[in-house]
């Protein structure tokens, strides 16, 4: 993590016909060599967001700066900075795979030929078939090698695998780390299924009826949170944190946001809680807000963009695992 | 080489459960002083896991003192001058499982044997508890 | 981008070089054989010279065996159509209807540079065809042409200028069809519509009037027809006009006919009844026409109109990929 952000919105909102906001008052920014994973339901915002950020679409209100610089996608340069593998990851029709290389070749300055000749051959996948009479999961194998050979320094990819059975899912997104490892490249990827990303993302976006929800590192969001568990309470008012309660006849399961370290009181068990159960504990939060930061205040100052993640101490969250 | 698993229901994040697996394999003797670790790309392409992810990890070794890099040649795992031999360490595994079989013929369950093994344990080590950080 | 370009349309390309063959072979024996005709009958003798004997007999005759075959190729005035319903309908409406904008877009080449490229490309190609099956047509109908001369309608739409003109605008139209409107069928569909509505209209009302015709005043024919000679003029409006200088209204010249003929079968020309009682009445005949040396002026005005407009449709097309977005 170089600290530096690879995509920053302010206030970013776009609206179709005359009412319909698909994405508002988003803030957001997405630090630089990370791995982005931008959740939500279908209809939450989730391409809409991501074509904003690469100027697919131009925003109704707020703005879109790309590694410290307005977006500008009316430029060749500024095109050449982002891959895009686009839902259904689209490939000309009746073009060979041959082909969509030599269309990647001349429409790309950059453009790593021989590297995604190599890469399609390691996965078996023969250059002379038609792109269109692969298998889904050889078309989005396509789609990324030709996103990559552009060598951007910013990857987006909208709902790459929802179309890919569990195997397919594995091949691509195995492609998709092996490329992070080998090049400084961010990427931002959606999926409305938490655990396809929770291995490969380090960061998370969380949408919600156009919303951001929920954003942080995701080691640092998961030692943020715990479940407390204990003998029921049903004036959760002073519960520091508390993001949802469920309560049973005699006992209560409350999930707290709360500073790394932070004690329990004793009548309390405090268990760690997974990604997808945090995701969907807010997405069932009925404010439309996003939720701040639980009211302890952390002993860090949270950095600007950051406020919803707590900066954590590894060791802190290693001893209370 | 040493192969990594993930279990994906722990809850744990992913980087401790990397760590902690080299920390168990030296400390079950899986692991050696010196030997090399797979490279982060192996790594994460093995595991499909974020390279990020991995990268936090094995600077969390190195900062626990587990492992250490070499200038372009990867990352080797450091064992303890303390750790047991992979000799002594089955040597005393057989007369452990040779002493649990004795206890199981005398009837005790699974639990009193690892309330026993627990309460010998305070009883020796209270004072130094120097490697349980 | 030119090799994307070429990859994207190869296959357009071929098919109308094979649809050009396919034209050309037949067109090419029939048309050896009539200029053959032309100079052995001597017809081209009586162009050269229409004063010669039995000239009227023997251009009459070659007409009647080629004119019809010859007129035919007024359907070439449709043959632009299919350069926008086949190519530029679906240069944008397959890019959307397939999804591939979104490739295209995010590639390290702009909108601008990428749809410029695409449509001079194509649009060249389109134009070297046009040429080519102008070139073919005006070469098959040379010797009717140097009877009847270009401005009659058939001649004038293979001319060169005005079918490259045309074709141009029929890409446009289906270009800026397949942006507007982002399916194949549609777009084909909207094309061919647009199409017709303003190519009738031009062939029909405005053409006549793309220049001021002249007025010619001539007396009636009392005496008999002085022979045959080349008429190259386009008469756009004829009648009948008097000392006053009234054209005199389809009323009017009813009523004179109906005066003249009684109830029987109204005859024309030179020396026949009708002739005389203009004569005696002091009408004269008038005709609004086009000398055929117009030809070449009004070629490029009506190819000006048409290449104005594909300018501004390919101009709208490229606004909307510009600000395309989902």
């Amino acid at each position: 993590m170089t600290g530096t952000s690879a995509l920053r919105f302010s206030g970013l909102g776009k609206r179709y016909g005359r009412r319909t906001w698909a994405l508002r008052d988003c803030s957001l920014d997405l630090p630089q060599g990370n791995v982005i994973g931008l959740v939500g339901a279908n209809g939450a915002g989730k391409t809409t967001l991501l074509q904003l950020a690469i100027g697919l679409l131009k925003p109704t209100e707020g703005t879109v700066s790309m590694f410290g610089r307005p977006l500008r996608m009316d430029s060749p340069a500024g095109l050449a900075e982002v891959g895009f593998v686009a839902q259904d990851h689209p490939l000309y029709r009746g073009f060979s795979v041959a082909d969509m290389l030599r269309y990647g070749n001349s429409m790309n300055p950059r453009f790593d030929r021989p590297g995604a000749e190599r890469r399609l051959r390691e996965l078996g996948i023969p250059t002379e078939h038609r792109a269109d009479r692969l298998s889904g999961g050889q078309q989005a194998q396509v789609a990324l090698t030709l996103a990559l050979a552009k060598q951007p320094r910013l990857l987006v990819l909208d709902e790459p695998v929802a179309s890919l059975d569990p195997l397919a899912r594995r091949e691509f997104m195995k492609t998709l780390v092996e490329a992070v490892a080998e090049a400084d490249l961010t990427v931002l990827l959606s999926s409305h299924v938490v655990t396809e990303l929770e291995r490969v993302c380090d960061h998370v976006v969380l949408l919600h009826q156009g919303r951001v929800r929920l954003t942080g590192d995701i080691d640092d969001l998961i030692a943020g949170h715990r479940m407390l568990t204990g003998p029921r309470t049903d004036d959760t008012a002073g519960v520091a944190g508390l993001i949802a309660a469920t309560h049973g006849t005699r006992h209560s399961h409350l999930l707290v946001r709360q500073p790394v370290g932070m004690p329990a009181h004793p009548r309390w068990e405090a268990n760690p809680v997974g990604l997808e159960d945090l995701v969907l504990a807010y997405l069932a939060r009925p404010d439309t807000e996003p939720p701040q930061a639980a009211s302890p205040p952390p002993p860090e100052p949270a950095g600007p963009g950051r406020r919803l993640s707590i900066v954590t101490d590894p060791s802190a969250a290693e001893r209370q695992a | 080489m040493f192969a990594f698993r993930l279990d994906s229901r722990s809850g744990v994040p992913t980087y401790l459960q990397l760590v902690e697996q080299v920390r168990r394999g030296l400390l079950l003797g899986y692991l050696v002083d010196g030997e090399q670790l797979p490279t982060v790309r192996e790594v994460a392409a093995a595991l499909v896991v974020n390279p990020n992810t991995v990268a936090k990890a094995y600077r969390e070794m190195e900062r626990a003192g587990l492992a250490a890099p070499r200038a372009g040649q990867g990352t080797f795992v450091i064992g303890r001058a303390d750790q047991v031999p992979h000799a002594v360490h089955l040597k005393l595994a057989a007369q452990l499982r040779a002493w649990v079989r004795a206890a199981q013929a005398a009837g005790l369950a699974p639990e009193q044997v690892r309330a026993l093994v627990t309460t010998v344990l305070d009883d020796g080590q209270a004072p130094t508890r120097a490697d349980a950080a | 981008m030119l090799w994307v370009t070429w990859r994207q349309h190869r296959a357009e390309l071929l098919a109308c070089v094979l649809l050009l063959a396919c034209v050309a072979v037949p067109l090419l024996i029939t048309g050896t054989a009539m200029h053959a005709e032309y100079t052995a009958d001597g017809v081209a003798a009586c162009v050269a010279n229409p004063a010669g004997t039995g000239c009227g007999q023997l251009v009459t005759q070659f007409l009647d065996r080629h004119s019809e075959w010859g007129n035919r190729f007024i359907w070439v005035a449709l043959l632009p159509a299919l350069a926008g319903v086949f190519v530029g309908a679906p240069l944008l409406a397959r890019e959307f209807e397939q999804g591939t904008w979104r490739l295209a877009f995010t590639q390290s080449v702009t909108r601008t540079r990428w749809l410029v490229t695409r449509l001079i490309a194509v649009g060249a190609g389109l134009a070297a065809l046009a040429l080519a099956c102008s070139a073919l047509f005006t070469w098959w109908r040379a010797p009717l042409d140097a009877i009847d001369g270009r401005m009659r309608t058939t001649a004038f739409v293979i001319a060169a200028p005005s079918l490259v003109a045309v074709t141009l605008f029929a890409f446009a139209v289906g270009v800026l069809g397949g942006a507007l409107l982002r399916r194949t069928i549609a777009a084909m569909g909207a094309t061919l519509a647009v199409y017709l509505a303003v190519r009738l209209p031009m062939e029909e009302a405005v053409r006549p009037y793309l220049l001021t015709p002249l007025v010619r005043i001539t007396d009636p024919g009392v005496t008999a027809d002085p022979g045959w000679r080349p008429e190259h003029d386009w008469v756009v409006a004829d009648g009948w006009i008097d000392a006053t200088g009234h054209r005199l209204s389809d009323r009017e010249e009813t009523a004179i006919v109906r005066e003249v003929y009684g109830g029987h079968e109204a005859v024309y020309g030179a020396g026949t009844p009708i002739e005389r009682y203009l004569a005696d009445h002091g009408l004269r005949h008038y005709a609004e026409y086009h000398p055929g040396s117009s030809f070449l002026t009004m070629q490029l005005v009506e190819s000006a109109v048409f290449l104005g407009l594909a300018a501004a449709l390919l101009a709208a097309a490229l606004w909307i990929v510009r600000r395309r977005t989902a």
